[in-house]
């Protein structure tokens, strides 16, 4: 048990628990919210696997933006405020979710903790002036095509948000 | 050294909480967090993966970065969807039954 | 008309496509067409067309017969042309004209034109008159194309429209519910027997290559030894359908119930033709009839059982006509017994002498049995007792048949009845199997037919103590029934007229024809032409038997067993004798009311073979219909089940699908999940 791993282990049971309660929370706020400490937790996890870059981008972009989306979204929708039952689908249906996601969760770990085994390795991290040399030279090519990729994707949320669809378009039709 | 075990078990964990999340949630946006949670799950092992192998291009790293772009885009284009279906049925619950037209 | 140059005046060759042969047979077709086209109401324009085309058929087939004794005949003339069926089957459909199927065409156009005259004076006064003439007319050219065919397509062509007539005939007063039952049965049975006919004659026709009879002669002679068993179950197909056709046990029972018809029809189909077709049948084939000893011993034993059986069945029954119609199966075991007992390599000879003279007595007493129930107005027993003591005209008529029915010398039952049993007690003494087990059954006959012959002769001219009364009152010029004198028997039953229909007291007696137009008669009685017919008949019955001395019948009449005859002429005597004493006494002057009742019930229904016939047959045929029928049903229900099954199905998926996307999502997942689960470990 290293130091990284103790550190590794307190990250990732933030996580976890942060994420088993965003599913699993009656309040949908509450459960914008834990998604997140589970993602902020989860940039701790970075850290200590050696991608500072990625833990500073993970907090900027989903903690930063993302959720305040999300939280867009569920005021623009009349989200209810405090708890509901309504939110989560019939037991019967919960409890298979649970053995599907428990399975998953099963197979996916032992698959791949049996692919990388459970050699002590060290971590090779910083080296962000690496990183930043590689996107932009390496990968150059993806990043723009991820750029027009943005671009695209605000061009196409832009497009459905004014696209005429729905009762209100229909009874102004009629009033006119 | 760190065991890779430990991160392992958390995309495992991870992966499974979020699909738990899109399977047992009826709110659209909620469905949204679980595929977050996947998201997160694939870009935590992207990076784990590229932190115990030796790689000169930095591939893991990248790709997560990667990852985290296009999740935003797909978080922007979602939520556009979200309210279009809101607009047009009055409720995002993805367990009502759709009509037949 | 045929010109001078074309006929050859010494031979009496026609040197035309048109030969006699070929009239004989379409004459009587062209009658029944004229008929059905001809006329719409006139039953007098039916019998003109009637007798003529059976005056021109009769006269044909003695061209015919003369082309023959002088040696002009064409052997096989052409008909409609060779069928191509292709190279494995040569189908010619030429006819056969030889020196003993002319003389049978010759009888059953002789038979055909009195038995068209007699009808139309006995069922003068039917309305359906046209359809019986035209019916007559067809049956006898499908006969005639039996008799003169060389081709076995032909023989199945005119053997199953005989037997499409003879329901027809049978059928004749379908008012009735038993001439309908009895025409259904007659239909049936001959039908099942026919069923092997065609495979007996299809296996015949390819082993022979070729469907004309000749070749399959010839063919079945030198291939009899390598493909015995073939020959030997074609042989028996064919004797199972002649054995339906002519009533041989075990299909005898449809003759008898048969005489629902109108007698004419009886006259025509079960004395002269039909049922003599297949003795005609066989005697083409009987040249391999005799190559199959297996073959030999089933006709045999089928013909004896046959005429011995019917000849006690004849001597028991109530109703006279069916006494004929049970000694017509008899003596049709007796043609075919004559075909069985041949000489070997002989012609048919025998049988055809038989079948001969059976037309001409039997035709005549079914004839006169018609005349007689016109006059007394019924056959049973009570009605017929004494009719000929009182009408005197039928009396030299129905003695003479009933003698040549007996076999007494001269006459010409006793000529060919004589031969045959001549022949088996020769072969008999030779070691012949079947020819022994033939001479038992042959001397049973002769006994057991004078029996009935007597018997009905004695029942005919009875006279009772009444009877002499009103005999000395000279009142017999009625044909009323109060005046028969058997009266004080038949106060309670009701009066029938000569359908057997009851009859109101007061309502007149059908009109009388008389085609003479001389006065009103005492009684009634056929036009002329019908009683120079009968008259012809009971000639031919006497003086017929010479033509064995003529050269168209090859028999060896010259080596008769005098011995044989004597002592069969005095079991005759004898067993008349025993019959005119029991009959003594007796109330109708009836021999058989000296039987115990029962056996004479069960005699009148033939044994009750027709309750085995239901019994054996209809009723399985019946329940295997419904089980079919059942099957079937339960098969359509299935079949429409399915759709409402696949319809259930299809609704229990629709209910399973909720149409919600996160159950259907749940259930992705987790095929997913098995998918890669079974990826992993099978990896």
């Amino acid at each position: 048990m290293t130091t990284y791993d103790v550190l590794f282990t307190l990250a990732g049971a933030i996580s976890t628990g942060a994420a088993v309660l965003a599913v699993s929370t009656k309040h949908l706020v509450h459960s914008a919210l834990w998604l997140v400490v589970a993602l902020a937790s989860l940039s701790g996890c970075y850290l200590v696997l050696g991608a500072e870059f990625v833990a500073l981008v993970q907090l900027l972009v989903y903690v930063g933006a993302i959720v305040v989306l999300v939280l867009f979204a569920l005021m623009l929708t009349r989200a209810p405020i405090g708890r509901s039952r309504d939110h989560d689908t019939p037991l019967p249906q919960r409890a298979a979710a649970l053995v599907v996601g428990a399975a998953t969760a099963a197979l996916l770990s032992a698959v791949l903790i049996s692919a990388f085994g459970n050699d002590a390795i060290t971590v090779r991290g910083g080296s962000t002036h690496v990183l930043a040399s590689q996107i932009f030279g390496t990968w150059v090519w993806p990043f723009e095509l991820l750029s027009a990729l943005l671009l695209i994707a605000l061009v196409a949320a832009l497009a459905l948000s004014r696209m005429p669809i729905g009762r209100r378009d229909d009874s102004e039709a009629d009033a006119r | 050294m760190i065991h890779p075990v430990l991160p392992m078990l958390l995309v495992g964990i991870l992966f499974g909480v979020g699909l738990y999340g899109v399977l047992a949630r009826r709110n659209a946006v909620l469905v949204l967090i679980g595929v977050e949670l996947m998201l997160a799950a694939a870009g935590l092992l992207f990076v784990t993966v590229g932190s115990l192998t030796a790689d000169p291009l930095r591939a893991g790293q990248s790709m997560t970065v990667f990852i985290i772009t296009i999740a935003a885009a797909e978080i922007a284009v979602a939520l556009a969807v979200i309210l279009a279906v809101f607009r047009a049925r009055g409720n995002i619950d993805v367990s009502q039954r759709g009509s037949d037209d | 008309m045929p010109s001078a140059s074309r006929l050859d005046t010494q031979s009496l060759a026609l040197d035309l496509v048109l030969q006699p042969s070929h009239l004989v047979v379409l004459l009587p077709a062209a009658v029944s067409v004229l008929i059905l086209v001809l006329t719409r109401r006139s039953a007098r324009g039916a019998f003109v067309i009637a007798a003529i085309g059976g005056l021109l058929g009769l006269l044909a087939a003695a061209a015919l017969l003369a082309q023959q004794a002088r040696g002009g005949a064409v052997a096989d003339p052409r008909t409609i042309g060779e069928l191509k069926v292709g190279p494995a089957l040569a189908v010619p459909l030429r006819l056969q004209v030889d020196r003993l199927m002319v003389l049978v065409a010759v009888a059953v156009a002789l038979v055909s034109l009195v038995v068209q005259v007699f009808a139309r004076w006995y069922l003068y006064s039917d309305p359906r008159y046209r359809q019986f003439a035209a019916t007559v007319g067809l049956f006898t050219a499908a006969m005639q194309l039996v008799v003169l065919s060389g081709d076995v397509l032909l023989i199945l062509v005119g053997w199953e429209l005989m037997g499409w007539c003879s329901y027809l005939l049978i059928g004749h007063e379908s008012e009735r519910a038993k001439a309908r039952r009895a025409s259904y049965k007659a239909f049936l049975v001959t039908r099942i027997a026919d069923a092997p006919f065609a495979i007996g004659l299809a296996v015949l026709a390819l082993g022979a290559r070729s469907t004309s009879i000749p070749q399959i002669v010839q063919h079945w002679q030198s291939a009899a030894a390598d493909h015995g068993t073939a020959l030997t179950a074609a042989l028996l197909c064919v004797i199972c359908a002649v054995a339906g056709k002519s009533a041989q046990v075990p299909f005898q029972d449809w003759l008898p119930d048969a005489m629902e018809g109108p007698t004419p029809a009886s006259a025509l189909i079960h004395a002269a033709t039909m049922v003599a077709a297949g003795t005609v049948v066989l005697a083409k084939l009987v040249a391999l009839l005799e190559l199959s000893g297996t073959a030999r011993v089933v006709l045999t034993i089928v013909a004896s059982v046959s005429m011995v059986g019917a000849a006690v069945l004849a001597f028991c029954q109530h109703d006279l006509k069916r006494l004929l119609a049970w000694s017509t199966v008899s003596q049709v075991g007796l043609m075919l017994l004559g075909l069985a007992v041949l000489p070997v390599r002989e012609p048919a000879d025998l049988g055809i002498s038989h079948l001969l003279s059976h037309a001409m007595f039997k035709a005549l007493l079914f004839l006169l049995i018609g005349w007689l129930s016109v006059l007394v107005g019924g056959t049973i027993v009570e009605r017929q007792s004494g009719a000929l003591s009182k009408h005197l005209a039928v009396r030299w008529l129905v003695g003479i048949g009933l003698l040549a029915l007996a076999g007494v010398p001269p006459l010409v039952g006793f000529v060919s009845k004589d031969l045959i049993v001549d022949e088996a007690a020769r072969r008999g003494v030779d070691g012949d199997v079947s020819a022994r087990i033939a001479f038992v059954a042959l001397v049973c006959v002769v006994a057991l037919t004078a029996a009935y012959t007597t018997r009905m002769w004695l029942i005919l001219v009875h006279r009772t103590g009444r009877q002499r009364v009103v005999v000395r009152e000279a009142v017999e010029d009625s044909y009323d029934i109060r005046d028969v004198g058997i009266v004080e028997m038949l106060a309670g039953s009701p009066q029938v007229d000569v359908h057997g229909r009851p009859l109101r007291r007061d309502e007149p007696m059908p009109p009388v024809v008389d085609d003479d137009d001389d006065g009103p008669l005492p009684e009634p009685q056929p036009g002329a032409g019908a009683r120079t017919g009968l008259q012809l008949l009971a000639i031919l019955s006497i003086v017929g038997g010479a033509l064995i001395f003529s050269p168209m019948l090859e028999v060896d009449w010259e080596n008769a067993n005098l011995w044989l005859i004597g002592a069969s002429l005095v079991l005759m005597a004898a067993v008349a004798l025993l019959v005119r004493l029991m009959s003594i006494g007796t109330v109708y002057g009836d021999a058989a009311a000296r039987l115990p009742l029962p056996l004479r019930s069960s005699a009148s229904r033939g044994f009750d073979v027709d309750a085995g016939y239901v019994g054996l047959v209809a009723r399985p045929v019946v329940a295997l219909a419904r089980g079919v029928a059942r099957l079937e049903g339960g098969l359509d229900r299935g079949v429409q089940a399915l759709p409402a099954l696949v319809t259930r199905v299809a609704g229990a998926g629709f209910r399973l699908h909720t149409r919600r996307p996160t159950s259907g999502l749940v259930a992705v997942a987790l095929g997913v999940v098995l998918v890669g689960l079974m990826g992993v470990i099978w990896w």
